[in-house]
């Protein structure tokens, strides 16, 4: 402990110096958007938006590092709200007395010169007057404060004239520069930020490429394969657009520039970086002319670098940097497939038209590029054949929790349509990864008989409607089955949590998280990855009513209809419960101590089109019927 | 204050303070045990006067009971904490504080007493009074420590104003064996001489030594204090959350401990089975997360009996909070046995350190560039 103190102070000192350069500050606010809702609700008309404001205000007292600009612009406010010369909807006898009044203003109006002038004070100025001069605080405040400490209380008229010109000050000092300040306040400049840096990136990398490859120019194909580039560097010159400071003499230094600023937007935004990096890989992917021929043969030609191979680079590059974003990348993908799927069956019926074209090749778009990052993910984390304990000892070595992998897996089998070999291949990459060889087994055995399925279907053409139908019927109900497995888990853990998973009394209130995703301290864990997201800290009632509604054990509600609206993952299925259930609540008194049950479905299911009750034993009678059909 | 030695290692006892110490330890005549009220201005050393008292008591007793009334720079708990901690091991060295669970701590939730001087005094008033049940007076069961353990108080170094009323409480509360006042040169910081918080015509027993502060380039030196405090007080907190891992794992650093915590899984409770409350204002119901997320709470066992004040069993960092799943997320070193019992999280005062809110690529939403400067 002691040498450790000493170390903590050494380093410490060094955190300072860094502090100052970076200019980073501790705030109460969690985002600039909580920062722009108290900014504008203070600042408007309606006495009730003011209110959540300076309570929100208050709030951020609690936390103990509120600026002192916002602390009087706040009491200022709230003293206003209580003068009738402000609010028309005040009874005049139900208030202060005038003099109360002034001596509110008055103590916030020496609050805010000594408060803000205090600070800004440089030691050759003499007077108070002097240093408020600087500043342009209106020299009436100045004396005011005066007054008010040495000699008689002003009068209400002046200090209520001063409180508007003090807020005016405020807000010309403090509020109008600060939102001037905000990095990015709107999404549509942070996606071009985004998409800029992007670009900027998989320029260097091109640039650094065909440096490299023309001090090489000994073979021809080399040379080749560098004109060809060449026509590529021109192209992404052009979609970069005014990035122009990062010519095509791409150093090394420019890449870890622009790699720098990628990964700080992502750490912050990861979900838009992601979202906008996918978004271009698919738009690369299209544009070379992609069809399920080419990229077989790709291997065949191997030098056939395409605008789709520079983004690739880019993927790799950055991954190798954040090894999160390939499974961040791979959720997004799997999601967007699934709205693919979606836009699909809603048209179906209707018209094979264009745009179910377009649909069935994003989705193969899509499969091909999950393809190649679970190809990517797997030399990223080879698979160990160590022992967990001997693992645990290489720190080194980054390790992808099972329980991630097995997620992408569900996902990923939920989704796989019929005849999507690309999906069903990475399942099994997948399944190889976790390293669970009954897993393997089951899902080499479920893929041979889709292969099946789709030889049979090749071979009668005119059948494949109903072989289609059949292999859906098929996949909904192993679905059904799977989640049967999820429910009478969790409903297992529900009831019986207390013996299984506590190792200390019987009733444990304190739990150590079973699987935690590091992420910043005041936010929550995304399932992979480090960056984390925002909580929701509203505590409304009805949010905490929903709680209790989803909290109840006795009410859990099962969805089996074998239909693909149903499709979605359990998580999901809880929020929209959630709603669902809303009407339901007056019955659903009993308040659950132990939370974990309230990821826990409820106890209703589909039947007929109609949600009904159904008994944990009736479940379990259904659950077995399942699995023996399957 | 002794931390500021950090920089020195040698730290100087002078002859005047061994001998103080001495005369306090062998002062046998007496049938009940010494208790120490070491007080003085800012940076006279305080603290180290006290450390060095322990260590001479340590010889003659096998335990001592310290009072620890200093929330600013606490000595064996982290900042904001008021704590009885008996200590029974000799710490040679006088410059660097440790550690210690303390035997009762209560949450005062804030680096100064002036926020809320009355809850301050119920909480010192309660520790003194459990000190005095439990070891002052003789205790015929244990038959080892029959005589009662000595105490030393060290005190805040605020002793003019409303500081000084404090003190004058507490020394009228507690009425010491032994009054240590150490004295800087600039007299006007100092306390008034003699026993000055006694009322005129009071019959109460008590050794008052004045001694000097074994420094002599005050002014250089405070400044350096001034600058240093809140410094010390984040590396208390480190320290404190550092013993989240154990002591084999290699954290040398505050980056690493940073990351560490990042990554730590943490304790998860439900939010109905807790109640949250700020020490020193009040936060409308519907704005308690907004004011939890990201904060230092202490951990507290509400008691049954109503007037009792609930006491602290540590700290903890709330380090998330699911509103859907209706949990929190708490960081905290306690084991999960002595967490089992605690109902209640106080909210306070105690600044998070900043350094542990940024990672590297895993930086809190709490931490903020592009702030205007203006405080």
């Amino acid at each position: 402990m002691e040498s450790l103190l000493l170390g903590f102070k050494e380093s410490h000192e060094d955190d300072v110096v860094e502090d100052k350069s970076h200019s980073f500050k501790l705030v109460p606010w969690i985002s600039w958007d909580e920062w722009n809702f108290v900014k504008g609700s203070l600042f408007s008309s309606s006495p009730d938006s003011m209110n959540s404001a300076l309570q929100r205000i208050s709030t951020w007292r609690s936390r103990g590092c509120i600026p002192v600009v916002i602390e009087v612009t706040a009491s200022i406010i709230e003293i206003q709200q209580k003068d009738p010369f402000f609010r028309d909807d005040l009874s005049e006898d139900a208030l202060q007395s005038q003099e109360m009044l002034s001596m509110l203003y008055c103590m916030a109006i020496m609050r805010l010169v000594n408060g803000v002038v205090e600070k800004t004070r440089k030691k050759t100025e003499v007077s108070i007057g002097e240093a408020a001069n600087a500043i342009g605080i209106p020299r009436m405040l100045i004396d005011i404060r005066h007054e008010g400490s040495h000699r008689e209380l002003p009068s209400l008229q002046l200090v209520r004239l001063a409180s508007m010109k003090a807020l005016d000050w405020l807000k010309s000092y403090y509020w109008e520069p600060q939102e001037k300040a905000i990095p990015i306040n709107e999404t549509a400049d942070l996606r071009k930020e985004i998409k800029c840096r992007l670009r900027e990136l998989a320029l260097c990398l091109k640039a650094k490429q065909t440096s490299r490859s023309s001090s090489l120019q000994v073979k021809g194909k080399r040379v080749r394969h560098m004109e060809h580039l060449h026509g590529h560097n021109k192209f992404l010159f052009l979609m970069a657009g005014k990035t122009s400071h990062c010519k095509s003499t791409g150093s090394k230094k420019q890449v870890t520039k622009s790699l720098k600023n990628i990964l700080r937007l992502y750490t912050s935004f990861s979900s838009e970086v992601v979202y906008i990096l996918l978004e271009l890989l698919l738009k690369a992917l299209d544009s070379s002319d992609f069809t399920e021929h080419v990229v077989e043969s790709q291997i065949g030609h191997e030098k056939k670098q395409t605008e789709c191979d520079d983004w690739k680079c880019v993927v790799l590059k950055l991954s190798n940097k954040e090894p999160e974003l390939l499974l961040t990348l791979l959720y997004a993908v799997l999601e967007k497939i699934e709205t693919q799927e979606e836009i699909m069956r809603c048209e179906i019926g209707e018209h094979h038209n264009l745009e179910s074209f377009a649909n069935s090749r994003q989705i193969e778009l899509l499969s091909y590029l999950f393809e190649w990052l679970v190809e990517n993910l797997k030399t990223l984390y080879p698979v160990s054949h160590k022992e967990p304990t001997e693992r645990k000892d290489s720190l080194t070595e980054p390790i992808l929790p099972k329980e991630t992998l097995l997620g992408l897996l569900r996902k990923c089998l939920l989704l796989s349509c019929p005849g999507n070999k690309k999906l069903m291949d990475s399942a099994l990459v997948l399944a190889q990864m976790t390293g669970d060889n009954s897993l393997l087994y089951k899902l080499k055995k479920f893929a041979s008989i889709w292969v099946s399925n789709s030889y049979i279907r090749e071979e009668i053409s005119v059948d494949s409607h109903t072989k289609i139908l059949l292999s859906e019927q098929e996949d909904s109900i192993r679905r059904a089955e799977e989640k049967f497995k999820v429910i009478r888990h969790r409903q297992m853990k529900g009831t019986n949590v207390k013996p299984t998973d506590s190792n200390v009394g019987v009733n444990s209130r304190w739990v150590v998280a079973k699987s935690w995703n590091p992420c910043p301290i005041g936010m929550l864990p995304h399932n992979l990855g480090f960056s984390g997201h925002l909580p929701v800290l509203v505590c409304n009632d009805e949010s905490r009513e929903a709680r209790k509604v989803s909290d109840s054990e006795e009410h859990w509600e099962l969805n089996l209809s074998g239909k693909r609206e149903a499709d979605c993952p359990i998580e999901e299925l809880d929020s929209t419960f959630v709603k669902k259930m809303k009407e339901n609540e007056a019955d659903c008194e009993s308040y659950d101590k132990d939370d974990t049950a309230c990821e826990g479905v409820m106890g209703r299911l589909m039947v007929d089109g109609v949600w009904k009750k159904v008994a944990k034993e009736e479940l379990l009678t259904i659950a077995s019927a399942v699995r023996l059909l399957v | 204050m002794a931390e500021t030695e950090n920089s020195s290692p040698e730290i100087f006892i002078p002859d005047e303070w061994s001998n103080a110490a001495e005369a306090i330890a062998n002062n046998s005549d007496s049938s009940i045990p010494p208790s120490v009220f070491v007080c003085g201005p800012k940076n006279s050393g305080k603290t180290t006067f006290s450390r060095h008292l322990l260590n001479v008591l340590l010889q003659r007793y096998s335990k001592v009971a310290y009072l620890d009334t200093d929330v600013g720079q606490t000595e064996f708990t982290p900042p904001g904490l008021l704590s009885l901690t008996m200590v029974d091991k000799v710490t040679p060295d006088l410059t660097i504080p440790c550690l210690k669970t303390p035997d009762r701590c209560f949450f005062f939730g804030d680096i100064s007493s002036k926020r809320n001087p009355t809850a301050y005094l119920t909480c010192i008033f309660s520790l003194y009074d459990h000190y005095r049940k439990e070891y002052c007076t003789k205790n015929k069961t244990d038959g080892q420590d029959s005589d009662g353990l000595p105490l030393v108080i060290n005190t805040p170094g605020w002793v003019k104003g409303i500081g000084y009323e404090i003190l004058v409480d507490m020394l009228k509360y507690m009425s010491p064996t032994h009054v240590v006042k150490i004295c800087i040169s600039s007299e006007i910081k100092n306390l008034p001489a003699g026993a000055f918080w006694l009322d005129e015509g009071s019959t109460d027993r008590v050794t008052v030594i004045e001694i000097n502060s074994a420094r002599q380039d005050h002014l250089k030196r405070s400044l350096l204090v001034q600058k240093d405090s809140r410094l010390l007080r984040d590396l208390r907190v480190m320290a404190y959350f550092r013993q989240c891992f154990p002591s084999e794992m290699n954290i040398s650093t505050i980056k690493e401990l940073a990351r560490a915590l990042a990554a730590h899984p943490p304790y998860e409770i439900s939010i109905s089975s807790v109640k949250m409350k700020h020490s020193h204002c009040e936060v409308p119901k519907t704005e308690t997360f907004y004011s939890l997320n990201a904060s230092i709470v202490g951990l507290a066992v509400s008691s049954e009996v109503s007037e009792q004040l609930p006491h602290c069993v540590g700290l903890g960092i709330v380090r998330g909070i699911d509103t859907f799943k209706g949990l929190l997320y708490v960081i905290t070193p306690v084991p999960q046995q002595t967490l089992e019992d605690v109902d209640l999280l106080l909210q306070g005062f105690i600044q998070i350190p900043t350094c542990l809110l940024q990672v590297q690529g895993c930086i809190s939403p709490y931490i903020s560039a592009n702030v205007l400067s203006t405080n």
